[in-house]
């Protein structure tokens, strides 16, 4: 029987797919997806103010050449989002095979957890800072 | 439970719902006794178009996700820039049918 949540292995696939589709566009040609003119964040977009995920491309883009200090600077996201890129994939391909729902359970759990009143403050006053941070550094 | 009675639910509650819904609604209430009333009254609701509000405005920070309960999409959409921005757009179409599954979820939970 499918579960409420089952759709999210779409949902995961397709940003998936498009995170991949846009990291390629940022490292096949750097100079053609950089500066203001392709700004990809809407927030950005509409009030100059960078959004809490802002960076997070170059952070990833710093990691994977390398550069730890770099990617921490322009966001600690980039971070998640790698280990998202590289195992979410690889998750969803297990429970394809295998024919079961790991994934689904693993994200049911984590959605149970920060829904929690006090996993909920820290996790909103984590992204507050880095969003704070974000405006100081003028991403 | 009185005909007059669910009606008068379906009345007042009826945008909650998808269109397709409101007859099997109905017709479980009918069949809901006396007693569950107050119960039912006294559902929160999430309103559709108060959420299409808040997604036009605060959707790429995935605060439209976080209102109907749908705290893991809203930190997919949060920690992306809603889905660069792209995501974002298609929840301003998608949002007000996932408000609605979200109440008929509910109504479901409490009902059985």
């Amino acid at each position: 029987m499918p579960r409420a949540n089952s759709k999210i292995y779409l949902v995961l696939a397709l940003a998936c797919m498009g995170g991949y589709a846009w990291l390629y566009l940022n490292l096949s040609m750097p100079d053609a997806v950089s500066g203001s003119d392709v700004e990809m964040c809407p927030i950005k977009r509409l009030t100059g103010v960078p959004c809490p995920s802002c960076g997070s491309t170059r952070s990833v883009v710093s990691l994977l050449r390398g550069n730890v200090a770099e990617a921490v600077y322009w966001n600690p996201l980039g971070f998640v989002m790698v280990l998202g890129l590289f195992v979410s994939p690889i998750w969803m391909a297990y429970d394809y095979f295998k024919k079961e729902q790991t994934l689904l359970v693993f994200y049911e759990k984590t959605e149970a957890f920060l829904k929690k009143k006090n996993a909920a403050w820290a996790f909103a006053l984590l992204i507050l800072l880095n969003w704070i941070w974000n405006i100081i550094k003028h991403l | 439970m009185d005909a007059q009675k669910v009606d008068m639910f379906i009345m007042a509650n009826g945008k909650f719902f998808e269109a397709h819904h409101v007859p099997q609604i109905r017709e479980r209430l009918l069949l809901l006794d006396d007693s569950q009333w107050g119960m039912v009254q006294a559902l929160q609701f999430k309103d559709p178009t108060t959420i299409l509000i808040v997604s036009l405005l605060g959707g790429s920070l995935g605060i439209d996700r976080f209102l109907i309960g749908d705290t893991g999409l809203g930190v997919g959409k949060l920690l992306t820039c809603g889905g660069l921005g792209i995501w974002a757009i298609i929840d301003w179409f998608m949002i007000m049918g996932a408000t609605r599954e979200k109440n008929i979820a509910l109504l479901q939970q409490s009902l059985y």
